[in-house]
C-alpha cells in the first residue's frame, strides 16, 4: 500500500469506483488512476472479486457492487453507499456510462447539483426558456455527514425518455460523500415514485475524473437501452461545459466565486468540503481567492 | 520590478482587428491570462477574463448578443463596456448585485491590432506609437518559445531591433529599403505570437502574395527559433 499519499483519509480509507464490471468482463483487464495513482484490475476466471494492482507495488481490496468494481487505497473506514432502490424488482438498475472528464470530480458533483443550468445546458430536456427561475429549496445537513437539498421543483419539457409533455419535476438531492451525489426525480408515470441517478465520481487526479453513472429506473414502458441513451445524450451536453471551467479544480473560498440564492446547495457543498477538509480536487480557504 | 511584473503594465497586440467580428467571441491568452475579446454592435472591443464569475466557465464559449455577453452554463449576462451583470435567469425579478462583473482589462485598437493591457491602471495614452503613415497588418505566427529567446534571435541572427524605447516587445527590420515590424505577444512562459505588418498600404491585386511572401519569412525564422528553443 503507498504510505505518505498526502490523500486526506476520508478519501483515502473509502472506496471508490474504479471500472463497470461488464467492461471488465468484456475486456479482461483494464489499467486506470484513482487518487494519482496507477492501477490495474483484472478479473481472475476463478473468482468474481477482481484483483488490483498497483503500479507502485502492492494490491488494493476490491469489492464489486451496483455493477461496478469499487476499490480502497487505503484502510476501509466504512462501507460502500447503500441504494435500497437497486432491490426493487421493478426497476432497471443501468450502468449508463463511464464519462471520463478533464476536470476535477467535486466540479462534476456540483454541476449535477446544479438546478439553474438545466434551461440552458439541457435545453428542451430538462429545461427551457423562459421557464428559468429556480424557486428557494431547503437546504439541510444529513445525520451522516452530507448534504440534503429538498422540496427542488424545476419546469422540464422532457424529464426523462418516457415524458411526452413538460412538468415540473420535484428532485431530492443527497452528497453522501465528497465524490458521490444521488438524485430522486418524481417519475412522469406514477409521481408517487421516483427514479434514482447516482454519481460515483473516481478522482483519477485532481484535475481529470471519470463519472460513473447508476441508473434505478422504473420499468413503466421502458427499456434499459434507452434510459442508457437518454443519460448519455444529457451527460454529452455537460462534458463540454465541465471542460471549460477555470480553475478545474473546485475553489473553497466563497469570495472565489459569486453565489446566489440558487446556489445555495453548492454554497453548502463547498462548506461542507471545507468544515471537513477535503483537499484533493480542491482549492482549500487559504490558498487565496 | 521584475520583468514579468514589468510586462503586466504594459500594451500587447493580441489579435488582429479584423478577426473580432461581430456576435463573436475570440480566446486570446497573454502573459498567461486567458482573455475573451468580443466587439458589440456599436464597434467597442470588449477584453475580459476569460472567466464567469459565477462558476468559473469560460466567456469566450459564451454567446455574443451584441450588446451583452451571455454565458453558456447558467445565462448570466453581462453588459458591454462596464461588465456588469445585467439578468440572472435563475432570479428573473431580481436585479443582480452591482459587484457581479466581470473582470476587464485595458483594450485599445491601433495600427490594425487589437492591443490589451492586464495592469490594474492601464493608461489608453500609452499604447505604443510606431512613426506610421499607413500599414498593412500580416499573418501572425504562433511559436514555440518564450519571448525573451524570439526577441533575442530576432536581434541577434534576423536584422531586427527594437522599434521603441520601450524593450524589446516591437522590432523593425535593421538598414535600408520598406521596413518590417514584428509585435511579440507573450502568451505564457513558453508561447510567443509572432504579429507582424509593413508600413504601407498593399494594392488588393498583390495582398495574398504580400502576405503569402512575409508569412513564408517569419515562419523560417520561426522555424529557427524553435530549434534553438528545443
Amino acid at each position: 500500500m503507498p504510505e505518505g499519499s498526502g490523500v486526506e483519509s476520508a478519501l483515502w480509507d473509502d472506496w471508490h469506483v474504479v471500472a463497470e464490471i461488464a467492461e471488465l468482463t468484456r475486456l479482461g483487464r483494464i489499467a486506470t488512476q484513482l487518487l494519482g495513482f496507477s492501477l490495474v484490475v483484472e478479473l481472475d476466471n476463478r473468482s468474481v472479486i477482481p484483483s488490483v494492482d498497483l503500479e507502485s507495488g502492492g494490491v488494493a481490496p476490491a469489492k464489486v457492487k451496483y455493477g461496478y468494481v469499487w476499490v480502497c487505497l487505503g484502510t476501509p473506514n466504512r462501507d460502500i453507499v447503500d441504494f435500497p432502490e437497486c432491490a426493487d424488482r421493478d426497476r432497471w438498475i443501468v450502468n449508463a456510462g463511464s464519462f471520463g472528464v478533464a476536470v476535477s470530480g467535486l466540479r462534476a458533483v456540483e454541476n449535477f447539483l446544479d438546478m439553474s443550468h438545466l434551461a440552458f445546458v439541457h435545453a428542451g430536456y430538462l429545461g427551457e426558456e423562459p421557464h428559468t427561475e429556480v424557486p428557494k429549496y431547503k437546504v439541510a445537513t444529513l445525520p451522516d455527514g452530507g448534504i440534503v437539498a429538498t422540496d427542488c421543483k424545476f419546469y422540464q419539457p422532457l424529464a426523462s425518455p418516457v415524458a411526452t409533455e413538460g412538468f415540473d419535476v420535484d428532485y431530492v438531492y443527497r452528497i453522501v460523500r465528497p465524490y458521490t451525489i444521488m438524485l430522486h426525480k418524481a417519475n412522469p408515470i406514477d409521481p408517487s415514485r421516483s427514479d434514482m441517478i447516482a454519481l460515483f465520481v473516481q478522482p483519477v487526479s485532481e484535475e481529470r475524473c471519470v463519472v460513473h453513472m447508476l441508473l434505478a429506473y422504473l420499468k413503466d414502458e421502458l427499456t434499459e437501452a434507452a434510459v442508457r441513451q437518454f443519460a448519455q445524450m444529457i451527460f454529452n451536453q455537460d462534458k463540454p461545459i465541465l471542460e471549460n471551467q477555470l480553475p478545474k479544480r473546485l475553489p473553497l473560498n466563497p469570495r472565489a466565486e459569486v453565489p446566489i440564492r440558487a446556489d445555495a446547495a453548492s454554497a453548502a457543498y463547498r462548506r461542507w468540503l471545507h468544515e471537513g477538509d477535503i483537499r484533493y480536487g480542491a482549492i482549500p480557504h487559504d490558498l487565496g481567492v | 520590478m521584475s520583468d514579468a511584473e514589468e510586462a503586466i503594465r504594459l500594451w500587447f497586440p493580441v489579435s488582429r482587428c479584423e478577426e473580432i467580428v461581430p456576435r463573436n467571441v475570440v480566446q486570446t491568452e497573454l502573459l498567461g491570462q486567458e482573455a475573451a475579446l468580443w466587439r458589440d454592435d456599436l464597434g467597442f472591443v470588449n477584453a475580459w477574463e476569460n472567466r464567469c464569475p459565477h462558476r468559473g466557465v469560460r466567456l469566450s464559449i459564451g454567446l455574443n448578443t451584441g450588446s451583452e455577453l451571455r454565458c453558456q452554463y447558467h445565462g448570466w449576462w453581462y453588459a458591454s463596456i462596464t461588465g456588469q451583470c445585467t439578468y440572472i435567469p435563475a432570479h428573473p425579478g431580481q436585479k443582480p448585485p452591482n459587484v457581479i462583473k466581470t473582470k476587464r482589462y485595458g483594450c485599445a485598437e491601433q495600427y490594425g491590432f487589437i492591443w490589451i493591457n492586464l495592469g490594474d491602471q492601464p493608461d489608453a495614452a500609452a499604447v505604443p506609437v510606431l512613426q506610421l503613415d499607413s500599414y498593412t497588418t500580416m499573418r501572425s505566427v504562433f511559436t514555440q518559445a518564450p519571448v525573451d529567446l524570439v526577441a533575442q534571435s530576432l536581434i541577434e541572427a534576423h536584422n531586427f531591433e527594437p522599434a521603441t524605447s520601450a524593450g524589446n516587445y516591437i522590432l523593425e527590420t535593421t538598414g535600408p529599403g520598406e521596413k518590417s515590424v514584428l509585435l511579440l505577444q507573450p502568451m505564457n512562459a513558453e508561447q510567443t505570437v509572432i504579429h507582424g505588418l509593413i508600413p504601407s498600404l498593399v494594392r488588393d491585386a498583390d495582398r495574398l502574395s504580400v502576405l503569402r511572401q512575409f508569412n513564408g519569412r517569419v515562419s523560417e525564422m520561426r522555424d529557427a527559433i524553435e530549434r534553438a528553443a528545443a
